[in-house]
């Protein structure tokens, strides 16, 4: 795989890239409803 | 054969109208005792048929490609990959199928949510595993729980048949008491955890929620006893705390409010001299 | 592209290189190959579907008759619990992830998953989760007992079983997000030249969607937990109405998370579908632009129908109505698919190898679990069916005749291209028709006893019901004894079978870049990336 075509810097970076976005998407979700149900609380 | 009977006689024992209803091998649902549920009967039957009408389609495309083309009978394969206009057909048609759907679907919807006009009004409240009517500005509360018969035969082990117990399961020592064709309003909550009360023939099904009182209403046009169960998982005995309504003319009704009335007097006299706990605790939920 | 090529460049690859299978427990403790990952996840699946199914058939057992004569209602309870979060969680998104694992990377001509240690991760966390959602089952209180939807107040009842449960969801639901971060990155970064997204195979765009979905949903069932954990043992009150919190909230949350996660149990399954049809009809796939467009659509509705589970929880009318016609605009989609499947088939040349069995019966059982489910849609009738036997079989025939079926159709498909071996075509489709009889038996009379008024997630019925209730065990017994063929045809194959070709399928149209591959595929699957046109 390390030696593989494949997995050229400019992948490698795209690939960090993108796996950054999601995880910060699914933090999202995560936070945001709980700040959700509490904001709706009284 | 012989079983069927026995259900029969059940049936008739618990004076249910729609018999069919208690039937065994029962296929759809039984049609109920309000005008309301009559209407939710209508559309779940207008649902239904317009599935099988798709389904007859629908199927009957695939089992004729099934059949038709089969390479074993050395059928060639075209070559198409889409239709434009094929695919509109079949996005506008269902379009339209579903309106016709949702339009008496909301007629009915905005019918169950009318409120309005009620002539009694019946606070319901869950608990685990009973439940408790408080007929409010009446004076009358009460608590409904399984009958003995029931109790007894439904414990893990009792070596009692429960073909032998009418109604089994579907009884209670108290029955909800209610008159005929009047507008009963039923205010839901629960003491503990989610309940959520339900009888068929009357057509409504809502969650008795604690913290929060629900609202619905019927009218039964027939008199009666019709009977149900807690419909939302409440714990251990959640299959085992069920509901009667006995729908009797007002007349009656007034009758039984009065000897209910007359009952509640005499427990709170006996709480007030005897000082036993449970007669306390009557009172006590009574309020 | 030259198949060819590919081969010659693999096998010298594998001649001077010690990229190949380490030996032993360490390939697959330490694994990193997306196919033996995938191998892992499919056999983890296999085991979940058989300790979620004895579950099944303990509930079926207590059925069988009126009258309590097995187990106590608690253990009842448990049971329809757990046999619902093995199910959902360790049988059936498993298995698809599974396939995803396997296919996606040979699908798209990539040589691996994108980030193949964290796919390791994945996969051994979803062990940790589902050892200790079982060992909860041993502890003090019993196990967790309120239902999977674990609505609150009732599961705060639950005793030391519920950190457990909570735990072991947060894990599980660790290894989904991860899971699909790991198959998002994946199809966006490492597809074939020449492979633009409108060219992917529809099994890989359906899963796509799906990791969209589980990378939106997954964190909110882990906040709702995460809320049910503090309400129970930090003094919170999300969810309490005395503490100004409100149970029907928990509700709301539960299933924004709950509706997505069903289409996140049947796109793949589309998926899986969609190849399998087109290749045994011998005619590309109908409409594949749509079918593409609808299952975006189907992922879009699916976050504005949640609160057609909670008709009956009090809802203004305002909003009675938007859910119930939300509801109704999913069949316009499903629609669109059950139409292309079928115009697929329409002028093909039709042959009925059991991956195409199951593929049918998923077309006509599946159909008729969204018929139900477009009833159950209409607010009104939804006060009759809520929380009876109708739902049971509504959702029961979309995911037993429907995703678990389309996961075997998925599985007799590329087991050979897997093994390298052709497996007793027979006995598989005995398998079938042993299945498809019994899951019919087992699920149909329920849509009878939820309209005759059976409220679901009962241990004891009123002796109206008793027909219905054996007819259905019968069924259950059957359906579950039929699955031990299955594991016997699965593993028979793994050790010796006909040898399989590359094409697998004598189909006029290969259409796939699995299928130019050999049968098994290199430990690397595309060293090279294939050039796709």
């Amino acid at each position: 795989m390390k030696s593989s075509p494949y997995m050229d810097a400019d992948r490698k970076r795209a690939i960090r890239r993108t796996t950054l976005w999601l995880v910060l998407l699914a933090l999202a979700f995560y936070v945001g409803f709980i700040v959700l149900t509490i904001s709706r609380a009284n | 054969m012989s079983k069927s009977m026995k259900y029969a006689a059940a049936v008739l024992g618990g004076c249910l109208p729609a018999a069919s209803a208690f039937a065994a091998w029962e296929l759809n649902m039984p049609l109920g005792v309000t005008d309301l549920s009559r209407e939710i009967h209508g559309l779940h039957m207008l649902i239904f048929w317009i599935c099988v009408l798709i389904a007859i389609v629908v199927f009957g495309m695939m089992i004729y490609s099934i059949v038709k083309f089969r390479h074993s009978k050395g059928a060639v394969p075209a070559n198409f990959d889409h239709s434009t206009k094929a695919e509109i057909i079949w996005t506008i048609i269902p379009i339209a199928i579903l309106v016709g759907m949702a339009v008496p679907a909301a007629g009915t919807l905005i019918k169950i949510e009318d409120m309005r006009d009620s002539e009694l009004t019946v606070k319901i409240t869950g608990y685990q595993w009973k439940w408790h009517y408080d007929y409010l500005d009446k004076n009358v509360s009460f608590f409904s729980t399984l009958s003995e018969d029931s109790n007894r035969a439904r414990q893990k082990g009792s070596g009692i048949d429960p073909n032998t117990i009418p109604n089994y399961l579907l009884d209670v020592d108290n029955r909800m008491v209610v008159p005929v064709d009047t507008k009963v309003r039923v205010l839901l909550t629960a003491g503990d955890v989610i309940h959520a009360w339900w009888v068929p023939a009357l057509g409504m099904k809502r969650d008795a929620i604690p913290g929060i009182v629900n609202e619905m209403w019927f009218r039964a046009d027939e008199p009666g006893v019709y009977r149900g169960q807690c419909a939302e998982l409440c714990g251990y005995d959640h299959g085992f705390m069920p509901i009667v309504v006995e729908v009797v003319t007002k007349e009656e009704f007034e009758e039984w409010l009065k000897s209910k009335q007359a009952d509640g007097a005499e427990i709170a006299t006996a709480a007030n001299s005897t000082d036993s706990s449970d007669a306390t605790m009557i009172v006590a939920q009574a309020e | 592209m030259s198949t060819a090529h590919t081969h010659a460049h693999a096998a010298d690859h594998e001649a001077h290189d010690h990229h190949g299978p380490e030996k032993g427990w360490r390939r697959w403790l330490f694994a990193t190959n997306h196919k033996d990952i995938g191998t892992m996840y499919l056999l983890f699946s296999l085991l979940m579907f058989f300790i979620g199914g004895a579950m099944a058939l303990v509930i079926r057992a207590e059925l069988f008759q009126p009258g309590l004569q097995l187990v106590d209602p608690g253990f009842f309870n448990t049971m329809t619990t757990v046999h619902a979060l093995i199910m959902v969680f360790g049988a059936v998104m498993p298995a698809t992830v599974g396939l995803a694992n396997w296919m996606i990377p040979i699908q798209i001509g990539a040589p691996d998953m994108a980030l193949p240690r964290m796919n390791n991760f994945s996969f051994w966390l979803l062990c940790a989760a589902f050892t200790l959602l079982l060992l909860s089952l041993f502890v003090a209180g019993g196990g967790p007992a309120s239902g999977w939807t674990l609505y609150p107040p009732l599961v705060l009842q639950t005793g030391n079983a519920l950190p457990l449960a909570i735990f072991a969801i947060h894990l599980a639901g660790a290894s989904s997000i991860m899971g699909a971060i790991n198959i998002i990155v994946t199809i966006m970064n490492m597809r074939a030249p020449g492979m633009s997204l409108l060219k992917m195979p529809v099994f890989v765009w359906t899963w796509l969607i799906t990791a969209y979905l589980l990378i939106a949903v997954m964190p909110v069932f882990a906040g709702a937990v995460t809320m049910l954990l503090t309400d129970r043992f930090f003094g919170t009150t999300f969810f309490e109405a005395a503490g100004g919190g409100d149970p029907v909230m928990y509700q709301h949350i539960f299933w924004f998370f709950g509706h997505p996660e069903v289409y996140i149990m049947i796109l793949p399954a589309f998926g899986i579908v969609s190849e399998i049809i087109p290749t045994f009809s011998r005619k590309p796939l109908f409409g594949y632009d749509a079918m593409v467009y609808a299952t975006a659509a189907i992922a879009f509705l699916s976050f504005i129908v949640w609160a057609h589970h909670m008709f009956t929880v009090g809802m203004p009318l305002a909003g009675q109505l938007f859910f119930m016609l939300a509801t109704m605009l999913i069949a316009v989609p499903t629609g669109v698919k059950v139409f292309n499947w079928t115009a697929t088939m329409f002028k093909g040349s039709i042959s009925f190898e059991p991956p195409m069995l199951f593929a049918i019966a998923f077309l006509f059982l599946f159909t008729i679990g969204g018929f139900s489910g477009l009833m159950l849609g209409v607010a009104p009738a939804d006060f009759q069916y809520h929380d009876t036997y109708f739902v049971v079989a509504h959702f029961h025939y979309v995911l037993v005749p429907g995703a678990v079926f389309a996961i075997m159709a998925g599985v007799y498909y590329w087991l050979p291209k897997w093994t390298g071996h052709m497996y007793n075509m027979k006995l598989a489709k005995v398998h079938f028709w042993l299945s498809v009889i019994f899951v019919n038996l087992l699920f149909f009379p329920q849509h009878f006893l939820g309209l005759a008024g059976m409220p679901r997630r009962i241990p004891d019925y009123s002796t109206q019901f008793a027909d219905w209730n054996m007819v259905s065990s019968i069924g259950a017994f059957g359906f579950g004894l039929s699955q031990l063929l299955f594991v016997y045809i699965i593993f028979a194959t793994i050790r010796s079978g006909a040898k399989a070709t590359d094409k697998v399928w004598d189909t006029a149209k290969p259409h796939g870049l699995e299928w130019t591959l050999s049968s098994p595929p290199p430990y690397h699957s595309f060293e090279v990336a294939p050039e796709v046109k």
